[in-house]
C-alpha cells in the first residue's frame, strides 16, 4: 500500500533506531585496542559512569572515549543528512547537499574566526559564528544562482562551486594570518573528523539541534507540497515565503552546528536521502526522520572505518564520506541528467 | 447564487503596464466559465490572483459574498482548487500520494491522512477515470493521465469552485475531450463551479455555460457563448478573420480562421 500510515511510518522508524543502536553497539566494541570486559563489567562500569564514579582502564575507552564519540557521529551524520534531504526539498532539487551548496565552506570559515577569537573552547561562539557563515552562505549561493525567478540545476551546482572556493581562500587568508599555532589542528579539522570529543560535547550539539530537528520535521507535508512547485503549494494552503525562510535557517542551524565540531564532512547529505527515497519513497514524513537516524547509522559506521583502516593511526572521516560520496555524486549526476534529456 | 464575484480587479507586474485593468464578472455555483483571449491578455493573472498567488493593486475578489483577503491560505484552498497548465513533480512520487495531497488543507501540522482522506482521494480518482492508476509512479504515466491526476488532487480539495489555466494545452485530441468532458461532468455529482482558460474558442465555445473574453487586460465581453462569440468582435481581438459555423454542436457556434486558398 503506498499510503503513509502510523504504523508503516513508526515501524520503518523503529527499525532504523535499532540498526542505530546496533551501530553504535559495534563501533563501541571495535578498535585498535582490545577491550577484554565480561558483560556484567560493562553494565557495571556504565552505572559507575552514570555516577561519575572512576572507571577501569577498558572502562574509559568504551565509555568516556568511544560512546561520545559514537553519539557525536550520531548527531552530525544525522543533522548533516536531515539538512541534506530539507535543501532537497527546498531546491527542488536531488543533488543539493549542505557541502556541495557552501554551507559548510560558509560555517567552516566564520567557525574558524570564532576558534581564533575565542581564545579557550567555546560552546556558544564557534557555532553561533559558524551559522552566521552558514546563512551568509547559503542565500548568497541562492542569490548568485536565480536566474530569471528560477533556481536551474546547473547554476546552482556552479554557484556552490564558486561560493565553496571562495570561502576556502578566505580560510586559507584567515590562517595565513593568524598564527601559525593554529595551522596543523585547523586544516585536519577541515578535513572532518570526529575524534577527541566528550560528553560536554556532545549535549552542546544537541541542544542547537533540538529546535532545528522540530521545525524541520514539522514542514515535512510543505516539503511534500514543494515538489508540485512552488505555486500549486501556496494553492494548497502553504505560506512558501515563510516556510522556506524558516527550513533554510533551520536546515543551516544544523550544518552550522555539525561543522563546528567536526569540519567539513561532505556528502552525507546527499548520499544518505536518496537511499532512503530509493528504498522508502519521497514522502518526507518518512524520509525526514528516516535520514536523520540512517545518517547516524552511516557516519558512525564511517567513524568506525576511519579509525581502523590505518590504526593506530586515524584518518579522517570526511575522507571516507569523500570518496564514498564523489562516485555516487557523479552517477546521480548522470541519473538527473538522463531524466532531463527524456 | 455567486461563488465567485470579481469586481473592478486590477494588477500591473510594472506600474505603467496594466496586466489587468478593472475587471468585472462573477461565477455562478455549479457554473461553467470559459475564459479566453490573446496571448498577454491576462488569461494565467487572473487565475493566479484568484487562486491567491498574485495579490490585487486595485478591486476586490468575494468569495461567498466575503472579500477573498479575509480568507487565510488554508481556508482559500478548501474553497478554491487549480490544475495548473503542466506540472512538473520533483521526485517520484506515486499518484495516490500526488491525490491526497490535496487533503493537506485539512489536515493539522503533524497529523496524517486519515481512512476519510483515503476515501476521498478514491472517490476522486474514480471521477477523473483514474483508480487503476492509483499505484503507477507519477512520471511514468503520460500526459493525459499525469493531468487527470492532478485533476483528482484538484477534487481531493473538495472545492466549491475549481480554476483550470490552460488544462488541456499538452494533451492530444483525444485526452482534450476527454479532460473537458470529466470536467463538465464534476456538477452532476456535485455543486462545483469551474472557471477555465484555454486558447481553443470552440471548446470554450461547446462546454462552457458562459464566456469571458479579454483583450489586453480588459474585459472585451462576457456572456453566454452565442451572444459573446460575435465572429466580427472575435476577430478584431485575434486580429484574424475569422468565420462563424452556426449550430453544428447543440447550437453552440463555432468559429474557425478564414484562410485565403
Amino acid at each position: 500500500m503506498v499510503v503513509l500510515t502510523r504504523s508503516k511510518l513508526f515501524s520503518i522508524l523503529g527499525l532504523l533506531f535499532l540498526l542505530l543502536i546496533g551501530s553504535v553497539l559495534l563501533t563501541l566494541f571495535f578498535g585498535p585496542a582490545q577491550i577484554n570486559l565480561k558483560l556484567p563489567e560493562v553494565f557495571s562500569q556504565f552505572s559507575a559512569l552514570l555516577r561519575s564514579q572512576e572507571l577501569s582502564k577498558d572502562g574509559t575507552i568504551l565509555f568516556r572515549i568511544r560512546l561520545p564519540r559514537a553519539l557525536l557521529a550520531v548527531l552530525v551524520g544525522g543533522g548533516l543528512a536531515l539538512a541534506g534531504a530539507s535543501f532537497q526539498a527546498l531546491l527542488r532539487n536531488p543533488l543539493a547537499d549542505p557541502y556541495i551548496l557552501g554551507v559548510s565552506g560558509g560555517s567552516a570559515l566564520t567557525a574558524i574566526i570564532g576558534m581564533i577569537i575565542a581564545a579557550s573552547s567555546s560552546f556558544v561562539t564557534v557555532p553561533v559564528f559558524a551559522f552566521g557563515g552558514a546563512l551568509a552562505a547559503i542565500f548568497l549561493v541562492l542569490a548568485v544562482a536565480r536566474t530569471g525567478g528560477k533556481l536551474p540545476v546547473i547554476t546552482l551546482l556552479l554557484a556552490g562551486v564558486v561560493v565553496n572556493s571562495f570561502f576556502s581562500a578566505l580560510v586559507m587568508f584567515v590562517l595565513s594570518v593568524a598564527s601559525t599555532q593554529h595551522l596543523p589542528s585547523a586544516i585536519y579539522w577541515m578535513m572532518g573528523q570526529i575524534s577527541s570529543k566528550n560528553y560536554s560535547t556532545v549535549g552542546m550539539v544537541a541542544v542547537y539541534f533540538v529546535p532545528g530537528i522540530v521545525v524541520l520535521l514539522s514542514l515535512s507535508r510543505d516539503f511534500n507540497l514543494f515538489s508540485l512547485g512552488e505555486e500549486s503549494a501556496q494553492q494548497l494552503g502553504v505560506n512558501t515565503e515563510r516556510s522556506k525562510l524558516i527550513a533554510f535557517i533551520a536546515a543551516s542551524l544544523l550544518t552550522a552546528v555539525a561543522v563546528s565540531v567536526s569540519g567539513l564532512i561532505g556528502f552525507v547529505g546527499l548520499m544518505v536521502p536518496h537511499i532512503i527515497r530509493l528504498v522508502f519513497g519521497p514522502d518526507h514524513r518518512l524520509l525526514l526522520p528516516a535520514s536523520f537516524l540512517f545518517g547516524g547509522i552511516f557516519l558512525v559506521l564511517c567513524d568506525l572505518i576511519s579509525r581502523t583502516l590505518i590504526a593506530p593511526a586515524e584518518l579522517p572521516v570526511g575522507v571516507i564520506t569523500a570518496v564514498l560520496g564523489g562516485p555516487f555524486f557523479i552517477w546521480l549526476l548522470r541519473q538527473s541528467r538522463e531524466r532531463m534529456i527524456r | 447564487m455567486n461563488t465567485l464575484e470579481v469586481k473592478d480587479l486590477s494588477f500591473a507586474f510594472k506600474r505603467t503596464q496594466p496586466m489587468l485593468d478593472k475587471i468585472s464578472f462573477s461565477l455562478e455555483s455549479g457554473e461553467v466559465l470559459g475564459v479566453i483571449g490573446p496571448n498577454g491578455s491576462g488569461k494565467s493573472t487572473l487565475i493566479r490572483l484568484l487562486s491567491g498567488v498574485l495579490k490585487p493593486d486595485g478591486g476586490t475578489i468575494f468569495l461567498q459574498d466575503r472579500p477573498a483577503q479575509k480568507f487565510s491560505r488554508r481556508e482559500r484552498a478548501q474553497i478554491i482548487a487549480v490544475v495548473p497548465q503542466q506540472t512538473s513533480i520533483e521526485y517520484q512520487y506515486r499518484a495516490m500520494e500526488i491525490v491526497l495531497m490535496g487533503r493537506s488543507p485539512y489536515l493539522q501540522r503533524f497529523e496524517l491522512e486519515g481512512l476519510r482522506d483515503l476515501e476521498i482521494a478514491r472517490n476522486a480518482l474514480a471521477a477523473t477515470d483514474c483508480l487503476e492508476l492509483e499505484d503507477r509512479m507519477i512520471d511514468e504515466l503520460s500526459g493525459g493521465e499525469r493531468q487527470r491526476i492532478i485533476l483528482a488532487r484538484a477534487l481531493a480539495q473538495e472545492p466549491q469552485i475549481l480554476l483550470a489555466d490552460e488544462p488541456t494545452t499538452h494533451l492530444d485530441l483525444h485526452h482534450q475531450v476527454k479532460f473537458m468532458r470529466l470536467l463538465s461532468e464534476l456538477r452532476r455529482s456535485k455543486p462545483i463551479s469551474i472557471l477555465f482558460t484555454t486558447h481553443d474558442l470552440n471548446l470554450a465555445s461547446i462546454f462552457s455555460d458562459r464566456i469571458l473574453i479579454l483583450d489586453r487586460g480588459r474585459v472585451a465581453s462576457f456572456g453566454r457563448p452565442e451572444e459573446v462569440l460575435d465572429p466580427e468582435l472575435v476577430s478584431r481581438i485575434y486580429r484574424i478573420p475569422l468565420k462563424l459555423v452556426p449550430g453544428v454542436f447543440e447550437k453552440k457556434p463555432l468559429l474557425f480562421p478564414e484562410i485565403d486558398s
